[in-house]
C-alpha cells in the first residue's frame, strides 16, 4: 500500500493545535472516508442479489415477530406498539453497533495506520458514515410501519435531525475513546460488549416506561442512554419529549467532549504504536 | 532544538535527535511476540518505571533537502522500516523532532491495502484516496494507470481472480501514479514477469527522478548504489556510518558479521531478563 502526507512536524509534548488539526485534516479527507464507508458496507452484503438491503429485510423480520410477541406480552395496542418498537430499535442498534464496532475500529485499521500518515479521526468518520448508511436503510422499516399503520408524525419529525445530531457528537467521542482504549488493552471490547447487552435490556425499547407502572424509576430516570432515545424517537413518533431531555443530552455530549478530547490529545500520536 | 525549516524551496526532512521506543505490555504475550519479531533482533530492551520498552532508533539525526537520494542499509531488525515510518509521520518520536515539508509519498508493502472482493477499478479508486488524490484526480489517472497494468477487461473483476503478478502490475501502477516530493520506499518487488520488471523499473525512475528527496529502505546493494547517491547503516537503531555509497557499504560490510553477534547476545540478555521480570 501506498499512502501520502503533507508537511508535518512531530514529536515534542502532544498540542491542542495537531489535535484539532487532526480533525481538520479527516474531514479535508472525506472522500477517502465516505469511499472507505462504502466499501465496508459492500464488503458485507458482496455476493447477495439485495445487497445492503438485507439490512432493511432482517430488520423488517426482526420488528415484526418481536411486535406480535411482546405487543400482546404488554398488552399494548399494535398501532400504538409497532412503531414504538420500529423505531427504539433502529435507533438503537444505531448507536450500540456504532459503539460496539468501535472497539474494533483502529484494530482493524492497523495497516493503514502503519503504512501511512493519516489522521485517526478519519477512521471515526468513516465508522459514522458506516453505520448512518446502515440506518437510512433501516429507516425504510420505519416508512412502511409509518404507512400501515397510518402514524403521520408531520414536521415534528424532522426534530429528530438535531437530536440525531447530538447524538453523533456523543458518538464520534465515545468512539474514539473506546477505539483508542480497545487499540491500548486487548480486553476492553469484551467489557463494553457485556455492557451493552445489560443495557439494551434496561433501556426502554422493548417496553415503554409507563408499564412499570410506577411514576418514577431509577433504572430509567438514571439511564442516559434513554433521553437520547427519546429525542430520536419522540419525534419521530409525533411527540415531542420534554425541553429538559434536549438540555441533558446537550450537556452528556459536551460532557463527553470535555472527557475524550484531551485524551485523543495526549495519545493520539501513540496509536500506531498500539495497533 | 527550534532552528527553523529551511527556507530555500523544495522539500526537506529534517530528524532531530530521534528516539523511538516500542513499549512492551506485559500480560498479553501474544502482542509481546508480534512486537519482538515484527521489532526484530536489532533493537536494544530498556527498563524503567516498571515498563518494558525496546528502543528501536536511538538519537537519530538527519537532514535532507532537494536532490538527496538517500540508501538505509542494515539487517533485518536494525531500525530500517521504523525509521521510514518515522520520517513518514506514523510513528512520532519519543523524544526529539520530525520536520517534513513537501508531499510526502510512502511505498511500503503495497499490495497490503487491496480490497480482494473489489473489482480493479474499486481498488484504483481507493487506492489513489490513500494517496492523497481526489476523485476527480483519479478519474483522469485510470486511463493512464489501466494501460500500465495491461490488465484490460480484469480491471472489471474481483481481484481474488487475479494472480500475484497481475496483482503486483495493479498495486504498483497505483502506488506509482502520484507525483510526490518526498519519496520513502521499503524493499522493492521480486515477482512479475521480466518484461513487466523493465517496464516497472522505467515507471519507478520517472517517479524517482520527479521526487526531490528519495529514501529507500533495501537488502540490495546493487538496488542501492542504482538508486541513491548516499547511504546510512543503521545498526541497533543507531546511525553507524553516513555518507557516500561505496563507503557506508563497505563500512557496513566489514562490521556487519562481528555486529550481528553482539547484538543477539544482548537480545537474549535482555529477553532472559524480561521473562524473569514478566
Amino acid at each position: 500500500m501506498a499512502g501520502s502526507a503533507t508537511g508535518y512536524q512531530t514529536g515534542g509534548r502532544p498540542t491542542t493545535g495537531e489535535a484539532i488539526a487532526d480533525i481538520r485534516d479527516a474531514i479535508a479527507r472525506r472522500e477517502l472516508w465516505m469511499a472507505m464507508a462504502w466499501q465496508d458496507i459492500r464488503q458485507r452484503y458482496r455476493g447477495s442479489m439485495l445487497g445492503p438491503f438485507w439490512v432493511t429485510i432482517n430488520m423488517g423480520i426482526m420488528v415484526g415477530l418481536m411486535s406480535l410477541i411482546y405487543g400482546r406480552l404488554f398488552h399494548t395496542p399494535q398501532s400504538e406498539y409497532v412503531p414504538f418498537l420500529t423505531l427504539g430499535f433502529l435507533s438503537w442498534l444505531w448507536m450500540s453497533n456504532t459503539i460496539t464496532e468501535s472497539t474494533q475500529l483502529f484494530v482493524m485499521a492497523g495497516r493503514y495506520i502503519k503504512q501511512t500518515r493519516l489522521p485517526i479521526t478519519l477512521f471515526v468518520f468513516r465508522l459514522l458514515a458506516r453505520n448512518l448508511i446502515v440506518l437510512a436503510h433501516n429507516f425504510v422499516v420505519y416508512i412502511v410501519v409509518a404507512l400501515v399503520v397510518g402514524l403521520r408524525p408531520g414536521w415534528t419529525a424532522l426534530l429528530a435531525i438535531p437530536g440525531m445530531l447530538i447524538t453523533m457528537v456523543c458518538l464520534f467521542w465515545i468512539g474514539m475513546l473506546f477505539a483508542m482504549l480497545s487499540a491500548r488493552f486487548r480486553d476492553f471490547p469484551q467489557i463494553i460488549n457485556s455492557l451493552i447487552q445489560v443495557v439494551f435490556y434496561v433501556t426502554p425499547i422493548l417496553w415503554q416506561p409507563a408499564q412499570l407502572g410506577v411514576k418514577r424509576f431509577l433504572i430509567v430516570d438514571f439511564n442516559p442512554v434513554y433521553y437520547f432515545l427519546e429525542i430520536v424517537r419522540g419525534p419521530l413518533m409525533g411527540h415531542l419529549p420534554p425541553v429538559g431531555f434536549w438540555k441533558l443530552t446537550s450537556l452528556i455530549a459536551l460532557a463527553i467532549t470535555l472527557i475524550a478530547f484531551p485524551v485523543f490529545r495526549r495519545f493520539r500520536g501513540r496509536v500506531a504504536y498500539w495497533v | 532544538m527550534t532552528a527553523p525549516l529551511n527556507m530555500t524551496a523544495g522539500p526537506s526532512l529534517e530528524l532531530d535527535n530521534v528516539t523511538v521506543d516500542f513499549p512492551i505490555y506485559s500480560g498479553g504475550s501474544r502482542s509481546l511476540k508480534k512486537t519482538l519479531v515484527s521489532i526484530g533482533t536489532g533493537g536494544r530492551i530498556l527498563h524503567g518505571s516498571g515498563r518494558v520498552s525496546i528502543q528501536a532508533l536511538k538519537e537519530v539525526s538527519l537532514r535532507l533537502g532537494h536532490g538527496d537520494r538517500l540508501g538505509l542499509i542494515g539487517h533485518n531488525g536494525a531500525g530500517k522500516t521504523t525509521l521510514l515510518r518515522t520520517m513518514a509521520g506514523v510513528y512520532e518520536p519519543t523524544t526529539g523532532r520530525v520536520r517534513v515539508s513537501g508531499r510526502v509519498a510512502t511505498i511500503f508493502d503495497f499490495e497490503l491495502g487491496l480490497d480482494y472482493d473489489a473489482t480493479g477499478f474499486e481498488n484504483i479508486t481507493l487506492q489513489g484516496m490513500l494517496l492523497g488524490l481526489s476523485r476527480r484526480g483519479i478519474a483522469r489517472l485510470t486511463d493512464e494507470i489501466a494501460a500500465f497494468t495491461d490488465l484490460g477487461g480484469y480491471l472489471n473483476m474481483p481481484i481474488r481472480t487475479y494472480s500475484a503478478g497481475m496483482l503486483t502490475r495493479l498495486a504498483f501502477a497505483v502506488a506509482t501514479s502520484s507525483d510526490p516530493e518526498l519519496l520513502l520506499m521499503d524493499e522493492w518487488i521480486e515477482t512479475g514477469d521480466a518484461d513487466f520488471f523493465q517496464r516497472a523499473e522505467e515507471r519507478l525512475r520517472t517517479l524517482i527522478d520527479r521526487a526531490g528527496i528519495l529514501v529507500l529502505a533495501s537488502h540490495n546493494m546493487a538496488l542501492i548504489r542504482h538508486y541513491c547517491t548516499s547511504a546510512v547503516w543503521l545498526e541497533h537503531g543507531q546511525l553507524k556510518a553516513i555518507g557516500p555509497v561505496e563507503e557506508v557499504i563497505e563500512a557496513a560490510g566489514l562490521a556487519e558479521s562481528k555486529a550481528a553477534l553482539a547484538g543477539r547476545q544482548e537480545l537474549d540478555a535482555g529477553l532472559a531478563e524480561y521473562r524473569e521480570r514478566a
